[in-house]
C-alpha cells in the first residue's frame, strides 16, 4: 500500500492540521439530524476527502467505512449507456458524476433522484458502537459524496439545484473540488463551505516526520523542507515523493544531499520549454506538436501541461515579456476550457510563444545596429 | 402543516420557513398583492416569475398553489417540473401535453360556495386553521416550470401551443432567472412578475424570526454582517444562518469564513507585493492566495473594489483593471483555471501602479 494511503488519518481526532476546520466537523457530526449539504473546496493535495472520509466515520461509526464497489448502467433517453462506478457504504454513496461525460445530467437526475427518495430503515442500520440515540438520528440520513462537482456540466448542477432542496430531509450532498468558481452560485448558496487551505511548509514537513518515524526512516530536516517546497504545498505530492526518495536511496537514510525526485512529465515539459526558447521555427513547432501529444497521451490534463509550461518559459523570461506570455497563456487556457480539441490551443500557445519571443529577439538585434 | 414533527428535525431551515401562504412572503409587495387579487377573484393568468437567486420566485408559487387548492387536493392539480427532471422535447410532447390537457375532475372536498368566490373580508381570520380555511378551488391545474431557463429552445417551442390550446384548464408558471433567455413568444403569453432582491431590513425581521424560532442567539452585528454577505439572496442568509448556528458560536470571523471571503490581511500582502513592481514577489504572493484555497469569483471582487478605491492608480488604469477583472470573472466563469487569470490581473495592476508612479514622477 502506497505511504498516502497507508498513513492517511481516518478520524477527526488524528487530522494533524487545520485544527479549526476539524473542530467544526466534529461540532457538525455532533448533531447529524441537521447536518447542512457541505461543500468542500481547496487546492489538491490540501486534505479533502481525508476529512470528508473522517466526518463520515465521526457521523456514522465503523459501518462507514465497510465499503464496496458498485457498478451501476443506466440508459438515457437517447438510447445511450452510461456506466458509472460508486463507492457504497450503508449509509452514504461516493461517486464521480462528471465521469459520465456530457451525459452527467442523467446521473445525477436518476441516481441520485432514486437514491435520495427512498429512506433508511432505522433498525437494521442501527450502530452498536455509538449510543443509540445519537445512531438513530444518523441513521435516518443518506450522505451522497459528489467529487469533482467542477467537472460536471451546467445542466447537471441546474438538475442538482430542486433536487438538493426536495430531498434534504433524508439525503446530504457532500461535494467536494478544486475550484469554486466552476460550482453555479445558486449551488453555493445551498451548501455550508468548508474552504481547506493547502497546508503550510512547516506542517508538511510535520507529517513528513510523523510517517518517517513510522517507517523508521531517518529524514533530515533540510530535506523533508525540500521536498515539502517542491510539492507546492501539495501533501499527497509530497508524500508521493518521500516515497520515490526512499526508493531511489535504498536504504533507510535520507540526507540532505538526496536528490529530488521529479516526475518524468516535468522532466519532459522543461524540456519542450527549453525547445521552444532555442529555436523558433515551423520544424520547431511539429517537434512540440509531437512533444504535446504524447503528454496529452499519458493522460496530463491539458490545463497542468499549459501551466507548468508556462512557468517553465517565464522562468527563464525577460520581466518585460512575462506578463504578455502570461497573458497569452490565460487566453489560451480559457479555450482549452471552452473548446473540445485540446491539442489545438496548446499548440496555438506554442506557436504565440514563438512569434512573441522571434519578435523579441529581433528588436534586440535591431537595436545593436 | 405541521412544522414540528420529528422527521421535520432534518429539515434545513430553508426548507421549514419556506413561506406557506401568500401573506407570509418578505417583500414582494406588488407581487404577492396582484396575486392575492388573483386568489380571490379566481382569475389567474399565465405567469412567469424572474429575478435573481433567493428572491422568493419558487416560494410564492408554491404558496400561490397552497392557497387556490385543499392540501389533500393541491398535490394532484400542481404539476412541478425543475431543472432536476428530464425536460427535452420529448416530455413537453407527452407528459406536459397530457397533464395540460387533462380535464378537472368533481372536487370532493366540499366547496362552500361557488369556484371563483373567495374567502371573505369577515372570514379571513380562520384562514390560519388549516381545515376550516376556505380554498377558492379554482377548475384548472397549474404546471409550475421552474429554472426555465434550462428548458432547451425546442422544447420551449413546443410549449407555445400547448399553453394556448389547454389555457381554458391549464396555468403555467414559468420560473427563470434570467428572463432574456425565455423565448418571446413564451414570455409574451404570460404576464411577467420581476421578483427584487431583499432589502436588508426585511431580510433582516425574517431571519429575528427564524433566529428566535430555533433558539438560535445571534447579535444584531453578526446578523448584519450574514446580511451583507447575502448580497440580497434570502436562501444564502437563511442558510448561512444555519451553518453558523449549528458550528457553535456565531462570530464575524466565522460568518466570513462561511462565506469564503478573503480576510483582509491576506489581501493587503497580495497588494503590498503588487507594489514591489517585480515579478516574482507577485507570482509568490499570487501562489500563496490560490494555495488558501479562496474562490477566485471572490478573490477578484474583494480586488476590484480595492483598486477603485486605491490612491495610487490613475483613471485609465482603473478603468483597464476593472474591463481585466471583468474578463477574468467571466473567463471563470466558463470554467478556466483560476490562477492564470489571476495572475494576468495581477500583471496588470502591477503595470498600471507603476505607470501612475513614473507619470507622478515626472
Amino acid at each position: 500500500m502506497l505511504w498516502v494511503d497507508k498513513h492517511r488519518p481516518s478520524s477527526l481526532t488524528a487530522l494533524s492540521y487545520h485544527g479549526s476546520i476539524s473542530q467544526r466537523l466534529e461540532s457538525l457530526a455532533q448533531k447529524p439530524e441537521s447536518l447542512p449539504h457541505l461543500f468542500f473546496y481547496g487546492p489538491s493535495g490540501s486534505g479533502k476527502r481525508t476529512r470528508i472520509t473522517a466526518l463520515l466515520g465521526a457521523i456514522f461509526g465503523s459501518s462507514a467505512n465497510r465499503l464496496k464497489l458498485d457498478q451501476r448502467t443506466f440508459t438515457t433517453p437517447t438510447g445511450r449507456t452510461v456506466e458509472i462506478h460508486m463507492v457504497t457504504s450503508p449509509h452514504h454513496v461516493e461517486l464521480s458524476p462528471g465521469d459520465a461525460g456530457n451525459n452527467d445530467r442523467f446521473v445525477i437526475q436518476d441516481v441520485l433522484k432514486e437514491l435520495a427518495a427512498t429512506k433508511n430503515i432505522r433498525s437494521s442500520v442501527a450502530n452498536m458502537d455509538k449510543d443509540s440515540q445519537q445512531a438513530d438520528a444518523a441513521a435516518e440520513i443518506k450522505v451522497v459524496v459528489l467529487n469533482q462537482v467542477d467537472r460536471l456540466s451546467k445542466q447537471a448542477q441546474a438538475a442538482l439545484r430542486r433536487t438538493m432542496e426536495k430531498y434534504a430531509a433524508t439525503c446530504r450532498l457532500i461535494l467536494c473540488c478544486d475550484n469554486p468558481s466552476k460550482l453555479i452560485a445558486p449551488l453555493r448558496s445551498r451548501c455550508l463551505g468548508i474552504r481547506v487551505p493547502a497546508p503550510s511548509i512547516t506542517e508538511i514537513v510535520g507529517v513528513l516526520n510523523a510517517v518517517a518515524q513510522k517507517e523508521n526512516l531517518t529524514l533530515s530536516d533540510a530535506f523533508a523542507e525540500k521536498l515539502a517546497k517542491e510539492s507546492n504545498r501539495n501533501l499527497r505530492k509530497a508524500l508521493l515523493m518521500l516515497e520515490a526518495a526512499k526508493v531511489q536511496a535504498g536504504g533507510n537514510q535520507l540526507g540532505a544531499d538526496q536528490i529530488l525526485p521529479s516526475t518524468d512529465w516535468e522532466l519532459y515539459i522543461s524540456q519542450l520549454a527549453q525547445d521552444i526558447t532555442n529555436e523558433q521555427s515551423p520544424s520547431r513547432l511539429m517537434a512540440a506538436r509531437e512533444k504535446l501529444y504524447e503528454l496529452l497521451v499519458n493522460c496530463i490534463p491539458a490545463t497542468t501541461i499549459l501551466k507548468k509550461l508556462t512557468g517553465e518559459l517565464i522562468s527563464s523570461l525577460d520581466d518585460s515579456l512575462k506578463l504578455e506570455v502570461l497573458e497569452w497563456a490565460a487566453f489560451y487556457e480559457h479555450r482549452i476550457a471552452m473548446g473540445s480539441k485540446e491539442i489545438f490551443h496548446l499548440e496555438a500557445f506554442v506557436a504565440k510563444f514563438m512569434a512573441i519571443y522571434k519578435k523579441y529577439l529581433n528588436d534586440m538585434f535591431a537595436d545593436d545596429f | 402543516m405541521s412544522t414540528t414533527n420529528a422527521s421535520a428535525a432534518g429539515v434545513p431551515w430553508v426548507e421549514r420557513y419556506r413561506p406557506k401562504s401568500l401573506k407570509d412572503v418578505s417583500h414582494q409587495g406588488e407581487v404577492v398583492a396582484t396575486l392575492q387579487n388573483a386568489v380571490t377573484t379566481g382569475r389567474l393568468p399565465h405567469l412567469l416569475f424572474y429575478g435573481p437567486p433567493g428572491s422568493g420566485k419558487t416560494s410564492v408559487a408554491l404558496a400561490l398553489c397552497r392557497q387556490l387548492w385543499h392540501p389533500s387536493q393541491w398535490r394532484k392539480r400542481v404539476l412541478e417540473l425543475n431543472a432536476s427532471d428530464e425536460r427535452g422535447i420529448s416530455v413537453v410532447r407527452d407528459k406536459i401535453k397530457h397533464f395540460a390537457s387533462l380535464s378537472v375532475g368533481q372536487v370532493n372536498v366540499p366547496a362552500k360556495r361557488n369556484f371563483f368566490g373567495g374567502p371573505k373580508e369577515d372570514e379571513k381570520k380562520t384562514m390560519d386553521e388549516d381545515d376550516e380555511q376556505e380554498y377558492p378551488n379554482p377548475p384548472f391545474k397549474i404546471i409550475i416550470l421552474d429554472e426555465a431557463d434550462t428548458v432547451t429552445a425546442d422544447a420551449q417551442a413546443a410549449l407555445r401551443r400547448i399553453i394556448e390550446a389547454n389555457s381554458r384548464i391549464t396555468r403555467f408558471i414559468l420560473i427563470c432567472n434570467y428572463v432574456t433567455r425565455v423565448i418571446e413568444p413564451l414570455a409574451s403569453r404570460c404576464a411577467k412578475f420581476r421578483f427584487q432582491s431583499l432589502p436588508p431590513h426585511s431580510m433582516k425581521m425574517r431571519l429575528n424570526e427564524i433566529a428566535q424560532n430555533e433558539g438560535c442567539s445571534v447579535t444584531d452585528s453578526h446578523l448584519d454582517s450574514i446580511l451583507e454577505l447575502a448580497e440580497g439572496d434570502m436562501r444564502r442568509a437563511v442558510t448561512t444562518l444555519q451553518s453558523a448556528h449549528a458550528l457553535g458560536s456565531i462570530d464575524d470571523q466565522a460568518v466570513a469564513e462561511l462565506a469564503g471571503v478573503p480576510p483582509a490581511s491576506e489581501v493587503e500582502k497580495l497588494i503590498q507585493a503588487l507594489h514591489c513592481n517585480e515579478f516574482e514577489p507577485m507570482r509568490q504572493a499570487v501562489d500563496d492566495i490560490c494555495a488558501e484555497g479562496y474562490a477566485g469569483q471572490l478573490l477578484l471582487k474583494v480586488l476590484l473594489e480595492k483598486f477603485m478605491d486605491a490612491d495610487d492608480l490613475d483613471e485609465m488604469g482603473r478603468a483597464r483593471l476593472a474591463i481585466r477583472i471583468a474578463e477574468a470573472e467571466h473567463r471563470m466563469i466558463d470554467g478556466a483555471d483560476e490562477y492564470l487569470q489571476l495572475m494576468t490581473v495581477c500583471g496588470l495592476a502591477m503595470q498600471c501602479i507603476q505607470a501612475k508612479k513614473v507619470a507622478m514622477e515626472e
